[in-house]
């Protein structure tokens, strides 16, 4: 369940980064979940190559990242327990078209701040350049604050 | 005339003789000695001799080659087959592992396909880039194309064995990166296709083969019939009551030591190789810089070197490739290449000791056995038939043949190990053609000779031979008299060399091709008594000192 809404709430946000990678998303995502291993010293080969340019990749990790955080000290309700109303509440939560409901997910400014601390200790720590790092931390703050 | 060096290009790396071929050849043959020096512990354990502190069978004393010059005709004949018989097993050992690596590395290319499921690329799209970047490598040859399934492997990789050659490539990037990043794309493939340019693959994968055989074959038999011969040794002194529990702590130690130095020796090559492989990253970077401008490359490594955390120690020993900040520094001027490495040095003269020391006890030992069985059965064939004086004539020829043959081995030794012992003094003429940061000549040889010698006592110390041991306080003093001894030889040769090719430093100069045979000769046989003297240098010491 926690999968499939990491990977229904990164799509929305690769259609407005990156739309050219909804191409590819699905297998991206599945090798995100699969953690295919490549191989990074491989006898002959080029050495352990980043694709910073990509998206997806850092997409998935950050919105996976922020799900089991809010998860587990917004909602606070275990992985397994969760239901369609709390998968609402998470999809809206990322959403820029936020409806103002009493579904909505509320934070506090700490946990804001807590939030976007986590998004640029992935961001410094994943394979991506700083121009897409950049478009993706944007896109997902704004993402938050819009409709509050 | 002070002028200043013009920039080394790409290509001309490729004038000069990669020195990943000299320690190739040293590995190849260090690998050899390794195996028949732990192959011959095999049959040492299996049969009870005066040399051997642990056995099975108690079958005979006659493997000793002393002992053949001491008896008789009639004697060795009636111990004629216990005395083939360990030695049938040593070399049918040997000759197995042998056997067997080829046997592996032929087979390693169907292993690779079918560990990564690798699947034929279909897109022929894909397949005509492939092509163009093929042909601008310069490459003729026929290579199957292949993609595995990870979407987020955005590497290559070739591999093969003798002429089937395959280059393996990530599907992200052919499915992804080709369309986004064709630039990066190109730089990988290049990569990829000037490591066949550079005929890496067959090196590479063959000495790997070579190794990991003897590694764990050997590693595995040795240790298990040491180790039953131990226990065997061990309660056969309880059951008759006759053990202190010294003897037995003396058994142990024994095994234990035996086996360290298997371990030790079979981890050091294994080192080497890692290193051999390393070695070659560098110049299939080079290769592809000269086909292609490398700015990209370039800037990709300066950046992920500053964000990817540093290898540890042993990434860096182990690992495949250099660090992608020494990757990048190479690429940036790629006249480091040339700066003399007191490591490298270091690590071959290590790997020619051994190599030496095994090839020189064994196969003497050996060539001795064979022409003094052969003089033997002249001897006895032939007798009442031929007078005394004939006899003794044909035993002289049959030595005189062994000794220019065991000299011309050990010449042809030399060869391969004054190449890649001189090569880092030639470093120092390249490099100070082509970089405005010259290297003093005088420390870097000092630098050079001491980390030679220090090769040559750390396999001293590892390779024990003639009654040496390192856990007798006594005899560690002459680990000084082989360093000093060794050192002041290194020296004065280097410093020779030096001097020698300082005089053609504005001609083109061709490392290997330039020395006069008479000189390469000269060399090969200096080299060759240095390290002679190392390996005897415990005799030498023990007869000045403690006679």
């Amino acid at each position: 369940m926690t999968e499939q809404i990491t990977k229904e709430i990164s799509r929305t946000l690769i259609e407005d980064i990156s739309p050219d990678e909804l191409e590819y998303f699905d297998e991206l995502s599945d090798a995100h979940f699969k953690r295919d291993v490549t191989d990074k010293d491989a006898q002959l080969g080029f050495g352990f190559v980043e694709f910073g340019e990509l998206a997806t990749p850092a997409v998935m990790t950050l919105v996976s990242g922020i799900v089991t955080y809010l998860l587990t000290d917004v909602v606070k309700v275990a992985k397994d327990q969760m239901n369609e109303t709390i998968k609402e509440k998470l999809k809206g939560f990322f959403s820029k078209k936020k409806k103002l409901t009493e579904n909505n997910l509320t934070l506090s400014k700490e946990q804001l701040e807590k939030i976007t601390g986590l998004i640029d200790n992935k961001l410094r720590e994943i394979d991506v350049n700083e121009k897409t790092a950049l478009k993706i931390r944007d896109s997902l703050i704004s993402s938050f604050v819009l409709g509050k | 005339m002070d002028k200043k060096n013009r920039t080394l290009t790409y290509g001309e790396v490729f004038e000069y003789p990669p020195e990943t071929d000299n320690i190739y050849r040293l590995f190849l043959l260090a690998v050899s000695g390794v195996t028949i020096i732990i192959g011959n512990y095999i049959p040492s354990f299996l049969f009870e001799t005066e040399s051997s502190p642990l056995s099975i069978i108690p079958l005979t004393e006659f493997y000793d080659v002393d002992k053949v010059y001491s008896s008789s005709p009639d004697e060795f004949y009636r111990n004629a087959l216990l005395f083939i018989k360990p030695i049938a097993i040593q070399f049918s050992f040997v000759l197995i592992i042998f056997f067997l690596t080829y046997y592996i590395y032929r087979r390693l290319p169907a292993g690779i396909i079918r560990k990564n499921r690798l699947e034929l690329i279909p897109d022929t799209d894909v397949i005509e880039i492939l092509d163009m970047l093929k042909k601008k490598s310069g490459l003729t040859l026929n290579i199957n194309y292949y993609v595995n399934g990870n979407i987020r492997d955005f590497s290559a990789q070739v591999f093969g064995a003798g002429n089937k050659i395959y280059l393996k490539a990530g599907r992200g990037l052919i499915k992804i990166m080709l369309k986004k990043n064709f630039d990066m794309f190109e730089n990988i493939i290049l990569h990829e296709f000037s490591h066949i340019k550079n005929k890496d693959i067959g090196k590479t994968y063959f000495a790997g083969s070579f190794l990991k055989t003897p590694f764990l074959i050997t590693l595995i038999t040795a240790s298990a019939v040491m180790f039953y011969a131990l226990i065997k040794n061990i309660t056969g002194k309880i059951i008759s009551g006759d053990y202190t529990v010294l003897s037995l702590l003396g058994k142990i130690s024994i095994y234990l030591n035996l086996f360290l130095q298997i371990a030790a020796l079979l981890l050091l090559l294994f080192v080497v190789f890692r290193m051999l492989i390393r070695s070659r990253e560098y110049y299939a970077d080079l290769r592809a810089a000269s086909l292609k401008s490398p700015g990209t490359i370039i800037s990709y490594f300066k950046k992920a070197s500053e964000r990817i955390p540093a290898k540890n120690f042993f990434e860096k020993l182990y690992g495949f490739h250099p660090s992608l900040k020494l990757r990048y520094e190479t690429l940036a001027d790629p006249v480091k290449i040339f700066r003399p490495s007191e490591k490298i040095l270091f690590i071959n003269t290590l790997v020619s000791y051994i190599f030496f020391a095994g090839a020189f006890i064994y196969g003497l030992s050996l060539l001795l056995m064979i022409f003094t069985v052969t003089g033997y059965s002249m001897l006895y064939l032939l007798k009442g038939f031929l007078n005394e004086y004939v006899h003794l004539m044909l035993v002289y020829v049959v030595l005189i043949f062994g000794t220019i043959f065991m000299a011309l081995f050990l010449l042809f030794c030399g060869s391969i190990i004054r190449k890649s012992f001189f090569f880092q003094t030639d470093k120092i003429h390249i490099f100070n053609k082509y970089s405005d940061n010259k290297i003093s000549v005088l420390p870097a040889v000092i630098r050079l000779s001491l980390t030679a010698s220090l090769g040559i006592v750390c396999g001293y110390m590892l390779l024990p031979l003639y009654g040496f041991n390192v856990l007798h306080f006594k005899n560690l003093f002459s680990v000084p008299f082989v360093f000093l001894i060794t050192f002041a030889g290194f020296f004065a040769v280097n410093y020779f060399h030096y001097f020698w090719m300082d005089s053609k430093i504005n001609n083109e100069y061709k490392v290997d091709y330039s020395v006069p045979a008479m000189l390469g000769l000269f060399e090969g046989i200096l080299i060759v008594i240095i390290f002679l003297t190392a390996i005897l240098s415990f005799q030498f010491f023990t007869a000045l000192l403690f006679s």
